[in-house]
């Protein structure tokens, strides 16, 4: 009875938002082209590793964490819109390279997932670490980083940035993390699933976890957006 | 503004869908029985439930912070689960899937979060139902194991929480259902702390003073003074059954639960299933527990409900009444039949003192061995000889350390150096042929367990960097649980002492290399 | 399908966190609290924690309607029908009549609330302040009227336990009829709560497995495992009060206030 009345209020939704799309469609184009004027200066950033900088657009998705629209700079010393992480899946995690438990691990669950998914899979894949240490955290400190771990380049990034806009980050996904007197930091451990709209879609929580849940996400996700 | 309206419109066809389609899940998957809980406020108990399978149960609780009457022009701010204290009655069945939503007003003042004894999982719910006012938490739990349980608010400072009436009762019935008795009730005690002292007019506020000396000015049934008396007496007739589902939820007393004048036929102990102990005149709650009582009323009349700890009956509130109606049975009861004349003469107990004039206790008889029994003497002697022994933690033949250590390795070690002291690998070092031990010996193990060890060091080629914490050991558990990982763990014949211990515990930190 | 909702979430964010022409900082409104050390609720015994806090500036009364809907009416896309809900609840600014209007219930000179951080910070940045950090409010609130100190003071501590134990009253008073404090600053505890740049630094999260220090577990008895001081009861209030929010979140009795380095 109940799902009866739950499939006609359904119904009746899809032809009343119908409606109002084709109704209205004309007006929208008008607002878009002056958002469009309205918008500051949108350079194209020269994006180093994706190649599909034509995805790296303004626009992004209402429940987006792109919307921040903060600059970072990669293990290279290149800048990086955190726009640019828009069109791939993104395994995300936030760091410090001098930590010496948690860290570690992270990557190396991060790197777990990594290899139990096929190299078909991985092609939509980028996995990205975003360091909460920037005082200390230089693209080279992160890079060595990198190496320690055995992080491939073609598919990892790490990320450092401004103090306000790491707080962004982690407001956004919900990381707590404290700086502690001796320069090491305390932090929750999350591994976030980004979606290619960079929308959360999963968040894994804890170290050395059970990954099959997050991979059956990954993959579902991968299927949905091909 | 019209493209707005299409993004609400939009939201909604998608929330529509996800529910429609997260719905046909939820039922394909666990093919389980989708119900919405009834919730009773005090002293009301929501139906026995009738199901014979388990089912999905949504169950929606409001945190509610509200100034209410505590005594006769007394006010309070209870914090209330579902808007009244005790917290709203859930009823489940074993076996049940719960889905808990706590929601908390957006008036409220600050963030809560609920504690089910229920819930086999971390914080029995606490973490995942912390929420922030206007706000509400989504959580799942299975009730595996029958009972009685108390729910709370366990938010820091918890005390404080449950102090301002943050707890209340939740029943998983048994597969098999509860036997069916005519009337239940809910009845659940606790504390109120006030500025004030007991009647003291006016608005009081939580005194924090008196909650840390467990002193409190109020302790009721059900949320106030006078909850369950006159017309909101607990109402039976004669020839019924009855079950109160009995709570206490502190957050300090131990309440010792008596209904006057009648006997629990049976009482569920604790709130649990298997002790089902009859014929009890007085059962304890403890605080944070529960208790399950049924008796028959047989004849009417007003059966008073106390914390039989006295003074916190006649004094402080804890009183509250079952109004029995219906014929007398003179048998059971007769009733007063006789009131005669007694003159008090022939006293053997007492006689006048005449320098007070006061009747004064005659003189105790001196103690006669013959009184005491052959057994009683044998117990005695029994004792006596094991006062002469010495506790087993004193022991101090090396072999009686060594087996004291092991519990102490067990207590305190294994958790991270594992039972044979294999240690875990990359994160605790072993402690079995150990290359650090054999080096720096029993001054850097003593070291270590005093005053704790931190940063990278190497054992046997292996790099560990993790924190040991100081180990709370008094000298000689420490020279037994040492004695131990030589003799036990690592084959050795070596003995650590309490001199030994004291000689080297005041070390500073080891070194780092 | 597709176009119309992608074209509305353009108007929503393409302008986020771009601030033309920044107003003046007005600091005669502003107190300075000197350099001191805060001692956070919870600290790591083996190491030293006391955080040494540098003398600043901090705004001596909570932001009010009035000036969170001038910032609004500047900055529209913080209006309540515009802003991403990823930045603010469903209850952002609830109680205003609309974008640009309090409406008659709505007291204009009382703290405004209903506030996310993410709005708190933007309100602070376009101002050329920013949040204050947990320490800093901290050691600002810790003064009574007569000390810089007041939690050595038991009537202190019992007002403003008694404060917190009060629900939220439906409508709130101007700024600054309640308690004024030592630096001058109004307001502290008694009127609203109030965000921090760091609230997120109040580690209570779900999990319970981590190692990192992280895994404090807040609740029941385990809560006053390691705190300095187990009866500062106000300040664990404030603790789980932090620890229960999210960036987004805006609640009836949440406000804020600004601060300001000194240069």
């Amino acid at each position: 009875m109940k799902k009866l009345i739950l499939i006609s209020a359904f119904i009746v939704i899809t032809a009343a938002s119908l409606i109002m799309i084709l109704a209205n469609g004309s007006n929208n184009k008008n607002t878009a082209d002056n958002i469009l004027q309205e918008k500051p200066k949108e350079e194209t950033k020269s994006c180093c590793s994706s190649g599909e900088g034509e995805k790296t657009s303004g626009s992004f998705t209402a429940n987006s964490i792109y919307q921040i629209n903060s600059v970072w700079k990669n293990q290279f010393g290149n800048e990086i819109n955190i726009g640019d992480l828009k069109g791939k899946t993104q395994v995300f995690a936030m760091i410090f390279a001098n930590c010496t438990y948690a860290c570690p691990i992270i990557a190396n669950d991060m790197r777990r997932i990594e290899e139990s998914l096929s190299s078909d899979e991985l092609k939509q894949i980028q996995f990205t670490l975003v360091s909460i240490d920037p005082e200390r955290d230089t693209p080279e400190k992160l890079k060595q980083f990198a190496k320690d771990q055995n992080l491939n380049f073609a598919r990892w990034q790490l990320l450092t940035g401004d103090r306000s806009d790491i707080d962004d980050l982690a407001a956004l996904l919900g990381f707590r993390y404290k700086k502690e007197n001796d320069g090491s930091f305390s932090h929750s451990n999350i591994i976030t699933i980004l979606n290619k709209e960079g929308e959360i879609i999963h968040q894994q929580v804890g170290l050395n976890q059970d990954i099959a849940n997050t991979l059956n996400i990954i993959k579902n996700h991968n299927k949905q957006g091909v | 503004m019209k493209s707005k309206k299409i993004l609400i419109v939009c939201t909604i066809f998608f929330s529509m869908w996800f529910l429609l389609t997260s719905c046909e899940e939820n039922k394909s998957a666990e093919g389980l029985q989708n119900i919405e809980a009834t919730l009773t406020h005090a002293p009301y108990v929501p139906p026995p439930i009738n199901r014979d399978y388990p089912a999905k149960v949504k169950v929606e609780l409001e945190v509610r912070e509200l100034v209410g009457k505590l005594s006769d022009g007394v006010e309070y701010t209870f914090w209330t689960f579902g808007g009244e204290v005790p917290g709203k009655f859930i009823r489940i069945r074993e076996g049940d899937e719960v889905e808990f939503h706590l929601h908390n007003h957006p008036s409220s003042k600050l963030p809560h979060n609920i504690d089910l004894h229920a819930v086999t999982g971390p914080g029995g719910g606490a973490v995942s139902s912390f929420t922030t006012p206007g706000h509400t938490s989504v959580f799942n739990f299975k009730a595996l194991n029958a009972g009685l349980y108390v729910y709370h608010c366990a938010t820091a400072p918890v005390g404080l929480h449950i102090a301002n009436g943050m707890y209340g009762l939740i029943l998983v019935e048994p597969e098999e259902g509860l036997p069916p008795v005519d009337r239940e009730y809910y009845v659940m005690q606790s504390e109120f702390y006030t500025e004030g002292n007991y009647g003291a007019k006016g608005f009081q506020p939580f005194s924090m003073e008196k909650a840390l000396d467990e002193n409190p000015d109020y302790v009721v049934f059900n949320g106030s003074v006078g909850s369950l008396v006159g017309d909101k007496a607990l109402k039976a007739n004669t020839g019924e059954r009855i079950r109160l589902f009995v709570g206490n939820g502190g957050p300090n007393l131990v309440s010792s639960f008596h209904v006057i004048g009648e006997i629990f036929d049976l009482v569920y102990q604790e709130g649990g299933m298997e002790i089902k102990q009859k014929n009890v005149q007085t059962t304890l709650v403890p605080a944070g527990g529960s208790a399950m009582v049924e008796f028959e009323v047989d004849v009417p009349g007003e059966f008073i409900l106390v914390d039989h700890s006295i003074f916190r009956a006649f004094n402080k509130g804890a009183l509250g009444k079952l109004a029995v109606s219906g014929p007398d049975n003179k048998i059971i009861y007769s009733g007063k039949v006789s009131d005669e004349i007694y003159s008090g003469v022939n006293d053997q107990f007492g006689s006048i003192d005449p320098a007070t004039g006061k009747y004064r206790k005659n003189e105790e008889k001196a103690f006669s061995p013959e009184f005491a029994n052959e057994a009683a003497r044998n117990d005695y002697s029994s004792l006596a000889e094991t006062a002469n022994s010495s506790p087993r933690e004193d022991a101090s033949s090396k072999g009686d350390l060594a087996s004291m250590g092991k519990s102490i390795y067990q207590r305190t070690c294994f958790a991270c150096h594992q039972s044979n002291g294999e240690g875990i690998p990359n994160v605790f070092p072993p402690i079995n042929n150990s290359d650090w031990i054999k080096k720096n010996g029993k001054a850097g193990m003593i070291t270590a367990i005093s005053n704790g060890l931190k940063g990278e060091l190497t054992v046997n080629g292996n790099k560990y960097n993790n924190i040991m914490p100081p180990q709370q050991l008094t000298d000689k558990q420490m020279a037994a649980v040492l004695t131990y990982v030589y003799r036990e763990i690592n084959n050795s014949s070596e003995t650590v002492t309490v001199d030994d211990v004291k000689k080297y515990k005041t070390g500073d930190l080891l070194s780092r290399k | 399908m597709k176009n119309p909702i992608k074209i509305i979430l353009l108007i929503l964010f393409s302008s986020f966190f771009i601030f033309a022409g920044k107003p003046q900082t007005d600091i005669s409104r502003m107190s300075l609290i000197p350099a001191g050390i805060y001692t956070p609720l919870y600290v790591d015994d083996t190491t030293d924690q006391n955080i040494n806090v540098e003398s600043f500036l901090i705004d001596k009364y909570p932001v009010t309607n009035k000036e969170f809907l001038k910032f609004v009416t500047e900055n529209p896309k913080w209006r309540k029908s515009e802003v991403s809900k990823l930045f603010a609840d469903d209850s952002y600014l609830i109680y205003w009549k609309n974008d640009t209007e309090l409406g008659p219930d709505v007291n204009p000179g009382a703290p405004v609330t209903n506030i996310s951080w993410f709005a708190a910070k933007a309100f602070a940045n376009y101002y050329g302040k920013r949040l204050p950090s947990t320490a800093e409010w901290e050691l600002a609130a810790r003064a009574d009227e007569k000390s810089a100190n007041g939690y050595k003071n038991p009537e202190y501590v019992s007002k403003i336990l008694a404060w917190y134990s009060e629900p939220t009253s439906a409508s709130l008073p101007d700024v600054g009829s309640s308690n004024k404090n030592f630096y001058e600053v109004y307001d502290m505890l008694g009127l609203v709560w109030e965000w921090t740049s760091d609230f997120f630094n109040a580690l209570v999260t779900g999990e319970s497995r981590g190692n990192s220090g992280i895994d404090r577990n807040l609740f029941c008895g385990s809560g006053s495992v390691g705190a300095t001081d187990f009866t500062n009861y106000p300040a664990f209030m404030r603790f789980a009060f932090r620890s229960s929010l999210k960036g987004n979140y805006t609640t009836s009795n949440l406000g804020f206030r600004c601060a300001k380095d000194i240069k």
